[in-house]
């Protein structure tokens, strides 16, 4: 692997050579390998530094089906793909690369997957919220406001 | 067998006596048969009482014809055999196999100049186990013939017995001796004395040594060092003091060193200590000015050295050159200590005394009190500094108490999944304010990549570990570069290697606690280092094993560096 990391900036550069080629510039990641690698630069010149990745282990066979885990990246590090790339698909686990790669003209497909959400209906403000904003709200007109 | 003290039946113990011994014609008193001791009163009472008689009996050849075989002074404890050689052929005597039957007083016999004495020792005190105590004369041990005890004439007396202190005219080392109790597990003990007529009291008392309780096999198994000679040590940063040794516990600890040294000195023990046999090291040393020689000859480490009336071992030397060396501790063997203007004399070197030498007071555990967690060292014992707390104290050979610093380890145990796992730890102060490491503790000053040390802009911190590791966010490179350094000093550490590149002025510094593998043979792994506590450290960091075919989860680490240093477990689990 010649990933490199500049521990100073935050940055993780990957180059396509270390990617799996598709078809023409269109590469994939396996996440997998990602993580490995970035342990290994974590333990050795980067040890002194925050870590890169928060691993989540997979979940196997929960009620009979393989959960992929879920890799974040974290402390502010960015992920940046050189070379002669115009697509990366990333496989194996959840993840939010997306969120943070710099964008230098490749395009990046993560394959996340959430066919089970935690979601808030409506405004998400519960009956008890509202009570509780109209007991504040009188304390703080009244001067008797008690915060803890 | 039965022991005849000086209040015995007179009937019975004079009886018993001369069926034990045979008093010949010409006063030779030689041992028979029989298990029975008797004070020496009834040496003199059974020879009266052959003097008295009117006709010899059996062995007994001496009747009422006889010149007065004996006298007795000092109620029975002083008992003097009569030489009558000139004028009658009968010269009163016993042999040393008949002393060994006796005790409670002395015995003298032989013409004027050519007298022979067996002094009186009674050895009084308690032990905690049952101990075969050691008699030291002339710097060799006497043969034992009281086992672990003898004529134990009352719950306070262990020993007492007769000892040949002069023989044939001539004094036997100054009728001094030494008692040694040194049995494993308890106490030692040592009680010098000088013995002469009637019985001279030696007390020893030893107790269960608590921190003495590892099987004697496996504390001599332990591969700590013996350290000897003249040692400058610095123990508490106010710079060197003179010692004796400077031992170090290695990779064990305190209780480790004290048990190992107690292994040296054991009874019976077939190890030295400064040249010395540990049965015979009485711990009877003395410090001297030496007037610096004409030069060309050279101490050795432990020789043995003569000086008038005395003999005794280099125990440490200043300067081994006779020409610049100032100052000798010598190990009294035997004889008395050397004066001033006495000249020592080794196998080469040999100086003169310029004062009266000092004697240095010691402890027959050598090393002093091990309390469990502390040391009260021996005046003059040296140990590794780096392995003292604030909790010990020490004594340089000036007599000066010294209080160490509080040297306190940090330590993080990591459990792996596999033996062969590599886990490195990084721990450094923790941020001010971030829950951080803090990256920025000095700023570095201008310095060219080849240096051998790496200056900082400011003071380091007298907590800094005195050696380590310690990284620059070095202009221009990637990451922290770290380097080993083996010291500091200032502003300056001393590195092991050489800078890799140059460092620009105000580059940000900052020296980690641990920075390495945690190490071992299972999967149980080690990274330690230590510092010099002077107030709590906050301090944070983490454990990671980045090995490729088994990675484990990064684990966070955190803590505040106390009195007691700091030391924090941490379990890898598996990443997949």
């Amino acid at each position: 692997m010649s990933y490199s990391v500049n521990w100073i900036t935050q940055l993780v550069s990957i180059p396509d050579t270390d990617l799996t080629l598709v078809s023409g510039t269109h590469y994939r990641l396996n996440m997998f390998t990602f993580l490995i690698e970035i342990r290994r630069l974590e333990a050795n010149d980067g040890l002194w530094a925050p870590q890169i990745v928060e691993h989540t282990n997979p979940k196997i066979n929960f009620a009979g089906a393989d959960y992929a885990g879920f890799d974040k990246i974290i402390n502010g590090y960015k992920i940046i793909f050189t070379g002669n790339l115009t697509r990366v698909d990333l496989i194996g686990s959840n993840n939010n690369i997306a969120d943070i790669f710099i964008s230098n003209g490749v395009s990046v497909v993560p394959s996340n997957s959430a066919g089970l959400q935690k979601v808030s209906i409506g405004s998400g403000v519960t009956p008890q919220d509202v009570i509780d904003i109209a007991v504040k709200s009188r304390d703080v007109l009244l001067s008797t406001e008690n915060y803890p | 067998m039965a022991v005849y003290l000086r209040n015995a039946s007179a009937g019975s113990a004079v009886t018993a006596f001369l069926s034990q011994f045979k008093i010949a014609a010409d006063g030779d008193i030689t041992y028979v048969a029989g298990a029975d001791t008797f004070h020496v009163w009834w040496l003199h009472r059974a020879l009266q009482k052959l003097a008295w008689d009117f006709a010899i009996s059996g062995d007994d050849e001496i009747n009422l014809t006889k010149p007065n075989p004996s006298t007795s002074e000092a109620i029975g404890t002083i008992i003097t055999l009569k030489d009558w050689a000139a004028d009658y052929a009968i010269s009163y005597n016993i042999t040393d196999e008949v002393a060994t039957y006796l005790f409670g007083g002395s015995v003298e016999q032989g013409a004027s100049g050519a007298v022979t004495r067996y002094s009186g020792l009674i050895v009084l005190g308690s032990v905690n186990t049952s101990t075969n105590l050691q008699v030291i004369q002339n710097g060799a041990l006497l043969t034992s013939h009281w086992g672990s005890g003898k004529n134990q004439i009352d719950s306070s007396t262990l020993l007492s017995i007769l000892i040949k202190t002069h023989d044939t005219g001539v004094e036997i080392d100054n009728s001094i001796v030494n008692v040694k109790a040194n049995t494993w597990g308890d106490s030692f003990a040592i009680w010098q004395t000088t013995l002469g007529l009637g019985e001279k009291v030696a007390a020893i008392n030893t107790a269960s040594d608590p921190q003495n309780d590892t099987l004697q096999a496996t504390v001599k198994a332990y591969s700590i060092v013996k350290s000897e000679g003249y040692k400058l040590i610095d123990v508490d940063g106010a710079g060197d003091k003179p010692f004796v040794g400077e031992w170090s516990y290695g990779s064990y600890n305190k209780k480790a060193l004290h048990e190992f040294v107690k292994s040296i000195l054991v009874y019976n023990t077939a190890e030295t200590i400064h040249g010395i046999d540990g049965d015979l090291w009485t711990g009877r040393l003395f410090d001297c000015v030496i007037t610096p020689g004409a030069g060309g000859d050279l101490w050795v480490q432990n020789e043995t050295i003569t000086w008038p009336g005395g003999e005794g071992q280099l125990v440490a030397v200043d300067n081994v050159a006779d020409d610049t060396a100032t100052r000798i501790v010598i190990h009294l063997n035997k004889g008395i200590a050397p004066a001033n203007a006495d000249v020592l004399s080794g196998t080469a070197a040999s100086q003169i005394v310029s004062s009266t030498p000092d004697s240095i007071t010691t402890n027959p555990n050598l090393l002093g009190v091990f309390t469990g967690t502390a040391w009260i060292g021996a005046t003059g014992i040296g140990f590794a500094p780096g392995e003292l707390g604030n909790v010990d104290s020490v004594t340089d050979l000036n007599g000066n108490v010294l209080s160490p610093p509080n040297n306190v380890n940090i330590q993080v145990t990591v459990e792996t999944g596999l033996a062969g796992d590599d886990p490195h730890v990084f721990l450094a102060k923790k941020h001010a304010t971030n829950n951080a490491p803090d990256y920025a503790v000095y700023t570095g000053t201008n310095q060219t990549a080849g240096a051998g040390t790496l200056i900082i802009n400011e003071a380091i911190s007298s907590d800094t570990p005195q050696s380590g590791q310690v990284l620059v966010k070095t202009t221009g490179q990637s990451t922290a570069e770290f380097y080993d350094y083996t010291s500091w000093a200032g502003s300056t550490f001393a590195l092991s290697g050489t800078l890799n590149n140059n460092i620009t002025n105000g580059d940000d510094v900052f020296p980690a606690i641990l920075y390495t593998s945690a190490t071992g043979g299972g999967t149980s792994k080690l990274a330690s280092n230590s510092l010099i506590y002077s107030s709590d450290i906050d301090v944070t960091g983490w454990v990671r094993h980045g090995d490729p075919a088994t990675p484990d989860k990064p684990v966070p680490i955190s803590g505040t560096i106390g009195t007691a240093g700091l030391s924090l477990t941490v379990v890898l689990d598996d990443e997949s």
